[in-house]
């Protein structure tokens, strides 16, 4: 497995693994231990949940908290749009702007649960856990999971650690009292 | 093609923060001692806040028939924690507003004027108002109808007949829609109606007799109230305030007091039990005095029910100290800082011995008490329910009543006419107090089980426990005209656990008979 192919041609194959496919090495598919999918479908279909339920989120909102809805609505149409642009095939490029975005929200989810953000219906203080948000974090770790995989290896351990390097930095500031 | 699975090494960097988001926010929740926002030195120690009783209502005028009061709704900055500046809206300014003292057989006019700002300043609502005495059959166009709104700079005169017998009543907001951020907010108040045969009882008065208003509050980061109804499921604050002081202590005499408890809290369920393990003797419900006083040693005390108590002292030495402490209830949220209530400090021996006894009977003459369901005319099931995220009684909202102008109906008894409610929640998720207007009514059974004692009285607002089926019995006496029926949980009442029922069919209109007026200053009563 030397020859890492570009995000794009991992997911333009649709039928990766099927019996008797042979892979690159030339070994066959059926003697690789775990069963798998592609990590561009994961990433596909994980973001798509997110944005659909980002989408669901916006029509709890739109009543009384207009600008939450409308921040929910852009991210849930970038998020299915991303979903759909991920199945056709994407670019080194473009897999780490959306991992960007994507952190970049999980963050937010996170100062959202603990520190509270100074704006909505939640001003003055931070939201309680719930299942839709946590839901929809779950997927956006799973999409960041399988995009990181999505990158050529050289870029892919610099993604990996650069997340990495985020998630501790958020138990750093936890630990030292400035989140929770 | 590589078939490229996400790799253990990706998904461990990863995890670092899938950890913190999945695990801090939760963190933060187990660890929250209260919800307030505000730092934990702000809070006073408990029993360290004297006891304050709100001020009596003078009326700026009186006539043969009629008392007149005046009264401003109007934002100010008052203290309920020691040294904090907190905005609050009160009737006159006062939070809890000031105690009207009303006879029976004597009229009360209350000319309520809304000085409130336009918008509320953080949660910029409208504060539209509504008066509603909580207790008393006044006509519609005086009960408090939620969409007979006085708007900021109106104002309307209420009348209040007070034909009924004594009790302990309130006013407080019922604004549409409202109802809870304004009484939150600090519109609430205690009514007390006595009648001859109250006062021919050797029962405590004067200064032996003390309004207890509760309610629970939670503040933000620099003093404000917060609001924080979880989806309009409730408010349950970490403060516990009586008569607006948080967690206050009161010097006894060594003798019987009467408390007439009310339970203003928008959500909160309380369960009372004295920390000297000695039983309270309940004397008067919602509708007034009771048959026969009822000794118990726990009491459960929904949102807008009231209970009037005593306890007698003269059993502690004095320098002893008797914790009045909450037991909690059910899908209320408790917090270690809502498990005690206030103290009261056995300071000295009577200064006055006189009206010191609770007599075996109390109320020859128990006006609902006395109904029996054979004089019933009628049977009406009433469910309430969440669904769609909305609250509702039989599926039909507020929303629907405004949408039928004010015509839709959920039950149109008779004048006079005796009825049996059932009200059923099938929920184990929550507990809802309902409460309807005009009424007084007799608790025939809990679950087909006899109600708890302390609800062996005259009642106008029902608990409605977890999986329970309560059956009402009331006559539709006094007026006719559209009333409200809703659930006292004010988040669930304002989204929208609200509907009405009509007694007869020619009562005056609650939104057009007597609508608010531009007020200007100097307008005489
Ligand atoms: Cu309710």
């Amino acid at each position: 497995m030397t020859d890492r192919t570009t995000a794009a041609r991992a997911v333009v194959d649709p039928h990766p693994a099927h019996p008797g496919d042979v892979d690159e090495d030339g070994s066959s598919a059926l003697r690789s231990p775990v069963p798998t999918v592609t990590a561009g479908l994961v990433a596909a279909g994980a973001v798509t949940v997110a944005g659909v339920l980002h989408l669901l989120a916006a029509l709890e909102h739109v009543q009384h908290q207009m600008t939450f809805a409308v921040f929910f609505i852009v991210v849930g149409l970038v998020q299915t749009g991303a979903g759909a642009g991920l199945r056709r095939g994407s670019t080194p490029l473009r897999v780490g702007l959306g991992l960007a975005a994507l952190v970049g929200l999980v963050v937010l989810y996170v100062y959202s649960r603990t520190i509270g953000l100074q704006i909505g219906p939640h001003a003055d203080r931070p939201e309680d856990p719930d299942f839709l948000g946590i839901t929809v974090v779950v997927c956006e770790l799973a999409t960041i999971a399988a995009m990181i995989t999505l990158l050529p290896d050289r870029l892919r351990s610099v993604a990996g650690n650069a997340v990495l390097v985020v998630g501790i930095g958020v138990w750093v500031l936890w630990a030292t009292g400035v989140v929770g | 093609m590589s078939t490229r699975a996400v790799s253990r090494r990706d998904l461990l960097k990863v995890s670092a923060l899938g950890a913190a988001a999945l695990a801090l926010p939760f963190e933060r929740v187990v660890r929250a001692k209260g919800i307030s926002r505000i730092a934990e030195s702000k809070l006073p120690k408990p029993f360290t806040v004297p006891f304050v009783v709100p001020p009596v209502a003078k009326p700026i005028r009186s006539d043969a028939t009629t008392d007149y009061y005046q009264m401003s709704m109007r934002q100010v900055q008052a203290e309920i924690l020691p040294g904090v500046g907190t905005d609050l809206f009160g009737y006159d300014g006062q939070v809890p507003g000031p105690t009207i003292m009303a006879s029976q057989g004597r009229q009360v006019v209350v000319r309520h004027v809304n000085g409130l700002p336009a918008k509320h300043p953080r949660w910029s609502y409208t504060p539209w108002t509504s008066v509603h005495l909580h207790g008393s059959a006044s006509l519609p166009q005086y009960d408090g109808y939620a969409s007979d709104i006085t708007q900021p700079g109106q104002y309307k005169d209420y009348v209040y007949p007070n034909m009924q017998p004594a009790r302990t009543l309130w006013y407080h907001d019922h604004g549409a829609a409202h109802t809870a951020e304004n009484a939150y907010m600090g519109l609430a108040a205690m009514y007390q109606l006595t009648d001859a045969q109250e006062r021919g009882l050797p029962i405590p008065t004067g200064r032996y007799d003390v309004p207890l208003i509760l309610s629970d509050k939670m503040f933000t980061a620099d003093g404000q109230l917060m609001y924080e109804d979880k989806s309009h499921s409730g408010l349950w604050g970490d403060v516990i305030t009586m008569n607006g002081k948080p967690w206050p202590r009161m010097p006894v005499e060594r003798r019987k007091y009467r408390f007439r408890i009310l339970n203003a809290s928008l959500s909160r369920g309380f369960r009372y039990k004295l920390s000297t393990g000695e039983p309270m003797t309940v004397i008067a419900t919602d509708g007034g005095l009771m048959g026969a006083p009822q000794q118990v040693s726990e009491i459960r005390h929904g949102m807008a029910e009231r209970y009037d108590i005593v306890i007698d002292f003269a059993k502690y030495k004095i320098g002893q100290r008797v914790v009045l402490q909450n037991l909690g209830v059910k899908n209320s949220t408790d917090y270690d800082t809502t498990k005690q209530i206030m103290a009261f400090d056995v300071a000295a021996e009577p200064t006055d011995g006189t009206k010191n006894e609770v007599p075996s009977v109390l109320n020859p003459n128990p006006s609902a008490m006395g109904l029996t369901e054979s004089m019933s005319t009628a049977t009406r099931k009433l469910e309430v329910i969440r669904g769609n995220g909305e609250w509702s009684v039989n599926g039909v909202t507020w929303e629907q009543i405004v949408a039928s102008g004010y015509r839709k109906v959920i039950a149109n008894p008779a004048k006079d006419a005796v009825e049996v409610w059932e009200i059923t929640n099938k929920s184990g998720g929550w507990f809802h107090p309902v409460h309807i207007h005009l009424v007084d009514f007799k608790i025939l059974s809990r679950n087909g089980k006899p109600p708890r004692p302390e609800e062996l009285g005259p009642k106008d607002v029902v608990y409605v426990g977890e999986n329970e089926t309560v059956r009402l019995l009331m006559k539709f006496e006094h007026q006719t005209g559209r009333y409200m029926v809703h659930c006292h949980n004010l988040p669930h009442e304002d989204h929208d656990m609200m509907t009405q029922f009509e007694v007869g069919t020619a009562g005056p209109d609650p939104m057009t008979a007597a609508p608010a007026l531009p007020w200007t200053a100097g307008l005489k009563l």
